[in-house]
């Protein structure tokens, strides 16, 4: 029987939200992977973005604000066993979580980061994130944001992050192949999810279908300046697809070893240490 | 230059940060072990990797100790500044051995000349230094020998060979220059444990089934995961050094989510950044222990000293409200077991605990004279899959409050959890009727909580004209200066807590109506305040807020001063 990953709790998120395009490409991707739900953790933060692990059937970590990468890696040290995958938007994951992904693309944990990128806080209904534009006005930043945007997937690529893609919220079908793919893909694996939002977003679903491009064969993501010149493309038109893709020596956890021991006292090995005192 | 010394029971050993100091005092320490006593050793350091002032200051006897003297028998400078710095502290029969400053006063051993001219090297006047006070105390070359081969054997031959040479050299050109009674040894064959309060720590978590620590450095609690770190290849602790303490918590947690018996450790300032994780923990019913190496704050305060600054805070740590276990080791081998122990009732009630220490604890060296394993007896609290129905809850409502616990992966089940407000299984809610319900549930525990802990542990009896009552480590002065009371005709009693929260005062100090003291480092009185609080009157407050830990001398005046 293959699982649906359907469950009964309904969305709290805007009729028409691009965050169910999102949620249906994730279980499509892990009917897709044959995966069992019970193999699978979703570790969130919070913000909008980081409801959809309700949403679906599979084990659940939905932690702190910005966090969830920390726990994500915690449950991936212990039981490599399982899948795990972060789901966040922007704000949650270059923002207050920042410093993680940072230490994150450096670690290498095996485990792969959905960001729901809609350039805006929109569960605090309408503040500026890490990725709003210049100039965006909200009712805080009322003469418009005066930061540069962070380019998430560029800095991802001068770090080499193990995988760095681009989907589209709204290419359900696309953006679950890319799901499988990085999930597939040993080491840490980004994708950063442009995914308008409807109510305080500034640039929706018509003007990212006009401005996107689906990368082909003839794109090599293995070529790390071809990757940084694609990652700044974003005014004329703007990459969908894998970026950068990289096999690194290092790897989070280093073993494939499950530490779940029922045998929880180890007599032996406490009196050897012990013994070293005398 | 004094010719005798009555008996030596207390020596420090100063130089600059870098000179060897530690290695010279540890390598004493365990020669005294050698010999049957038991030995205390504090170290007193600044914040620097070389120069400055620094201490190892050594107190042993054939009791129990681990409290310290205001003044030294010996003192071992191996710098000019740190003589002058430190000889204030010379007891007034002590002997200063220095090789800088050649006065009356001062024994001269000329350890760079003794390491030249027998090694052919300076760096082997640390050995010198031990020679000279091994001859001195009369400690016999037999166990200087054994611990020297111990200490030097990943070395190589050539090295050890060299060091006993010195030594030897030392033995005669000591001997020859001065004469001084020396004290009678009677040795006795123990091997008794020298071990730090990290390390103890450490221990505890190994016995406890920790099987993952996450954790940033930080002074004084730096030395766990490091101690873990080098052992996991016995152990098969997985341990990871992180991007800072918000991620150290997280981690932890999500292990523990995972179904591993996970830690994590800092100091005050690293606490602070874990607090929101701590209400994680809590939230999500996640079991997490947290060791908190208490030092002089607010702010990055006084990194290397001591202090009991943190107790209101690890109480009160934490948005929103929820139960936890706070405790605080009086020693290493306390340490030993209150680490089994938090970590199994954080388990048991999946709850966070957090273990309170301090610099005194962490960095010293502590004598054990066993640790007791058959006495471990640790509990599996995971669900069996067949006892649960179809669908799992993470947050089954119960009596206890204490839900049953699955792993992910592991069954069928599906193990859900949420920061947020969550219902029974798990899942995000803003229903106020559930809310109150699952507050409830968590606060059920309480009573349950409460019937793991120890009142107090009552050291003297408390028949007596006041009793001094303390926490953690300072168990050990405050008990020191006790017996001095007494021996003094001043009847006096000693209350100590490690079991600090839940907090429990047993009838029998509920009922002492005469003077009570609190003895602690801080500056408002924090415990003394809480055991107020719980309807204990305090007569009256010794607090010490200067970074240093009590001295003997120092605390038993303060307390003759207003008796
Ligand atoms: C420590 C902390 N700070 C602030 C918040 C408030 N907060 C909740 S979600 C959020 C931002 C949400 O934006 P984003 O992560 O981009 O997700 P979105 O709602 O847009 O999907 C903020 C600031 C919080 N929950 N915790
Ligand atoms: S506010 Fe925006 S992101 Fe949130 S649910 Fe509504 S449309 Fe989606």
């Amino acid at each position: 029987m293959k699982e649906s990953f359907d469950n009964k709790i309904k969305p709290a998120w805007c009729n028409g939200c691009t965050n169910f395009g999102i949620l249906t490409a994730v279980k499509k991707a892990f009917i897709k992977l044959d995966l069992p739900a019970n193999k699978i953790v979703l570790v969130s933060g919070i913000g909008q973005a980081a409801k959809l692990p309700h949403y679906l059937n599979c084990n659940v970590f939905n932690g702190l604000h910005g966090r969830a990468l920390p726990v994500a890696t915690g449950i991936k040290a212990v039981n490599p066993q399982l899948t795990v995958v972060t789901t966040c938007g922007d704000g949650d994951f270059y923002g207050e979580g920042g410093n993680h992904f940072l230490h994150t693309i450096r670690r290498n944990t095996n485990i792969t980061s959905l960001v729901h990128n809609n350039q805006v806080y929109a569960l605090t209904k309408g503040q500026a994130s890490p990725t709003t534009e210049l100039g965006t006005k909200t009712r805080l930043q009322f003469d418009g944001v005066k930061e540069e945007p962070l380019n998430p997937l560029l800095l991802a690529i001068t770090m080499n992050c193990s995988f760095v893609a681009r989907g589209f919220a709204g290419n359900i079908e696309h953006l679950s192949d890319l799901i499988v793919e990085a999930i597939n893909h040993k080491g840490f694996s980004l994708i950063d999810i442009i995914q308008p939002c409807i109510t305080f977003g500034i640039r929706q679903v018509p003007y990212f279908k006009e401005k996107i491009y689906y990368l082909d064969k003839s794109y090599d993501p293995t070529d790390k300046y071809e990757a940084i010149k694609k990652a700044q493309e974003w005014e004329q038109k703007i990459p969908i697809g894998v970026l950068f893709k990289i096999n690194k020596k290092n790897i989070f956890p280093e073993k494939e070893k499950n530490l779940i021991d029922e045998n929880l006292f180890n007599k032996d090995v406490v009196e050897e240490l012990i013994n070293t005192f005398k | 230059m004094k010719q005798e010394i009555k008996k030596v029971r207390s020596i420090l050993i100063c130089g600059q940060a870098g000179q060897g100091i530690q290695t010279i005092g540890y390598i004493l320490a365990k020669i005294l072990v050698g010999h049957g006593y038991y030995v205390f050793a504090w170290q007193d350091f600044q914040s620097r990797i070389r120069g400055g002032e620094s201490s190892f200051r050594i107190v042993f006897d054939s009791e129990p100790v681990a409290s310290l003297p205001q003044k030294y028998d010996i003192i071992v400078s191996l710098d000019e500044k740190n003589t002058k710095h430190y000889r204030n502290l010379l007891s007034d029969d002590g002997v200063l051995i220095s090789d800088t400053i050649d006065d009356e006063s001062i024994l001269f051993v000329p350890f760079q000349t003794i390491a030249q001219d027998v090694a052919g090297e300076k760096i082997y006047s640390n050995s010198v230094a031990v020679g000279s006070v091994c001859k001195i105390v009369g400690l016999e070359y037999k166990i200087l020998e054994k611990v020297f081969k111990d200490y030097f054997s990943e070395k190589g031959d050539v090295v050890l060979q060299k060091n006993l040479s010195v030594v030897k050299k030392t033995y005669e050109t000591v001997s020859s220059i001065e004469k001084i009674k020396r004290d009678k040894i009677e040795k006795k064959l123990v091997s008794r444990i020298l071990i730090t309060g990290n390390e103890s720590l450490s221990l505890g978590a190994i016995a406890a089934g920790c099987k993952f620590m996450s954790a940033y450095p930080m002074t004084p609690s730096t030395g766990i995961i490091t101690y873990l770190s080098e052992t996991s290849h016995k152990t098969g602790i997985l341990t990871e050094q992180v991007e800072d303490e918000i991620s150290a918590i997280n981690m932890a947690i999500g292990a523990s989510y995972a179904g591993v018996r996970s830690l994590t450790a800092s100091s005050g300032g690293g606490f602070c950044l874990m607090v929101e994780g701590l209400s994680l923990a809590a939230m999500t019913e996640t079991p997490i222990v947290i060791i908190l190496g208490q030092r002089p704050g607010p702010a990055t305060g006084l990194p290397t000293r001591t202090e009991q600054g943190e107790l209101n805070f690890v109480l009160n740590a934490g948005h929103g409200e929820f139960p936890r276990f706070v405790f605080a080791p009086s020693d290493a081998e306390s340490a030993f077991y209150t680490t089994i122990k938090a970590v199994e009732l954080s388990q048991k009630f999946r709850v966070p605990s957090i273990i309170l220490t301090d610099q005194y604890l962490a960095d010293s060296y502590w004598t054990v004279e066993e640790f007791f394993l058959d006495k471990i007896s640790l509990n599996y609290y995971f669900a069996k899959e067949e006892d649960i129905g179809e669908e799992f809850y993470t947050h089954k409502i119960t009596t206890t409050g204490v839900s049953p616990r699955l792993i992910p992966g592991r069954t069928k089940h599906l193990v859900i959890t949420d920061s947020d407000e969550h219902d029974e299984r798990g899942n995000i809610t803003e229903d106020n009727e559930i809310r109150k319900r699952m507050v409830e549930k968590r606060w059920a525990k309480l009573h349950f909580m409460e019937q793991e802990i120890v009142a107090n542990e009552i050291f003297l009896s408390l028949d007596t004209e006041i009793v001094l009552i303390t926490w953690g480590t300072n168990k050990w002065v405050v008990t020191k200066v006790a017996r001095l009371l007494n021996q003094k005709g001043i009847k006096a009693g000693v209350v100590s807590y490690t079991d600090l929260w839940p907090l429990k005062i047993s009838p029998k100090l509920m009922s002492f109506n005469k003077k009570k003291i609190v003895v602690e480092n801080n500056f408002t009185g924090q415990f003394a305040n809480l055991l107020e609080s719980k309807g204990l009157k305090v007569d009256r407050k010794i607090l010490k807020y200067n970074g240093l830990p009590f001295s003997e001398d120092e605390l038993l005046s303060e307390i003759e001063k207003n008796l």
